[in-house]
């Protein structure tokens, strides 16, 4: 009762501060583990290293501690002493556990730091882009707001266009940036704006539904799709950086001209067939004006 | 490892299919549908684009990406006039409420 409601500014969700919390917790009592570790296995080394493992163990518990004693443990009314006691216990338990996996995974660890420090910057800088592009693409398919669906489709097709750089598409990642991000997208704001009532409630205005039935059908497929990426026994080449705008032009006005023409032929009907749709019936209009009259 | 190769490429299109399918599955928005279809339309462009560049000696997985992106666009720009028409007639585009083809 001691900690009974406290008023405060407006807060986050429980689920989230509770989430954050854990988080909190889990990362600081590793930091602190490994910090004093590296401390403790490092004192013969230069007092320099001494000083920031030590200062890195310190944050870490002090990032845990604050977690500890943060509102969401004292709200559930009980004394301070089994706070106390589960605290202890929570901790040991997390303590043991990174120390469990650090021992499983140290030499893997070691072995991928070094891996890691040893690549070119231009490669890390494609893992960086990938999970961009890819937690884009999460994004789009769960956030809660059309709005920020959209947001993190830009993301997605910017990361794509650049991943079209590494795979020597100079052509198409402009293209990529120019069309979809310039054009798509745009179309996409527009009709979400026109249509949305933005300030509404997101679960009215983007409801998703039969999600763990989805998830399930889209982990197996990607399950198998990266199954078949990672072993399929695909003939690869060395790959070549080249200059690809002259072979494109080449091959959209030889090999490919009728294609290309038609291509032209369905732009000039979508462009007819949205203007047609979209505009506002003429019916429509003279009705209106003889309610006005 | 840390270099990329041919299957790096490939699993993000992988990934990137498998979202846009699960948005395409399970949105309700028309709007959102179509966001999860530029999403699997971009994951094919990507594998094309991946192939092209380690498998094929040619140019042709190129021009389809290009080919791609002129339909991607042609269809959006279709797709979102459809979107507002919708909107007119319903004033919705929750892809349940939609059931009749006439007005």
């Amino acid at each position: 009762m001691r900690f009974a409601t406290r008023a405060g500014p407006p807060r986050s969700p429980p689920a989230v501060r509770v989430l954050v919390r854990i988080g909190l917790l889990a990362g600081g009592i590793l930091f602190a583990g490994l910090g004093f570790a590296s401390a403790v296995s490092s004192s013969a080394a230069p007092p320099g290293r001494f000083a920031a493992a030590a200062a890195t163990g310190a944050t870490g518990l002090a990032a845990a501690l604050w977690a500890l004693r943060a509102p969401a443990l004292a709200q559930r009314r009980a004394g301070a002493g089994a706070v106390l006691t589960g605290a202890a216990v929570v901790m040991a338990a997390l303590f043991g556990a990174g120390a469990a996996v650090l021992a499983a995974a140290g030499p893997h660890a070691a072995v991928f730091a070094q891996a890691v420090a040893g690549a070119a910057p231009v490669d890390l800088l494609f893992w960086a882009v990938a999970g961009f592009t890819v937690l884009g693409a999460a994004g789009t398919a769960l956030l809660h707001n059309i709005l920020h669906s959209a947001f993190s489709l830009l993301a997605t097709l910017l990361g794509v266009a650049i991943l079209y750089v590494y795979l020597s598409a100079d052509f198409v990642a402009v293209t990529q940036v120019l069309l979809y991000v310039g054009g798509v997208l745009v179309l996409i704001l527009f009709a979400i704006m026109l249509t949305n009532q933005i300030g509404e409630d997101p679960k009215v205005t983007n409801r998703s539904v039969g999600m763990p039935a989805g998830l399930a059908i889209s982990t197996v497929l990607a399950a198998t799709l990266v199954w078949v990426a990672v072993r399929g026994p695909f003939p690869t080449r060395a790959p070549a950086f080249r200059d690809t705008v002259v072979p494109l032009g080449d091959a959209f006005l030889r090999d490919y001209l009728l294609p290309f023409e038609l291509a032209s032929v369905l732009l000039l009907a979508a462009l007819v067939g949205a203007v047609v749709i979209a505009r506002k019936e003429l019916g429509d209009e003279a009705e209106a004006g003889k309610g006005a009259a | 490892m840390i270099t990329p190769s041919l299957p790096h490429f490939l699993v993000v299109g992988a990934l990137l299919f498998s979202f846009g399918l699960l948005t395409v599955l399970t949105r309700r928005n028309a709007v959102g549908i179509l966001m999860g279809v530029e999403l699997i339309l971009n994951a094919a462009n990507v594998n094309f684009v991946a192939f092209n560049h380690y498998v094929a000696t040619a140019i042709a997985g190129q021009v389809f990406a290009v080919f791609v992106i002129v339909l991607a666009a042609a269809e959006a720009a279709v797709a979102l006039a459809i979107v507002l028409a919708i909107h007119r007639s319903y004033r919705s585009i929750d892809s349940r409420d939609v059931n009749l083809l006439r007005e």
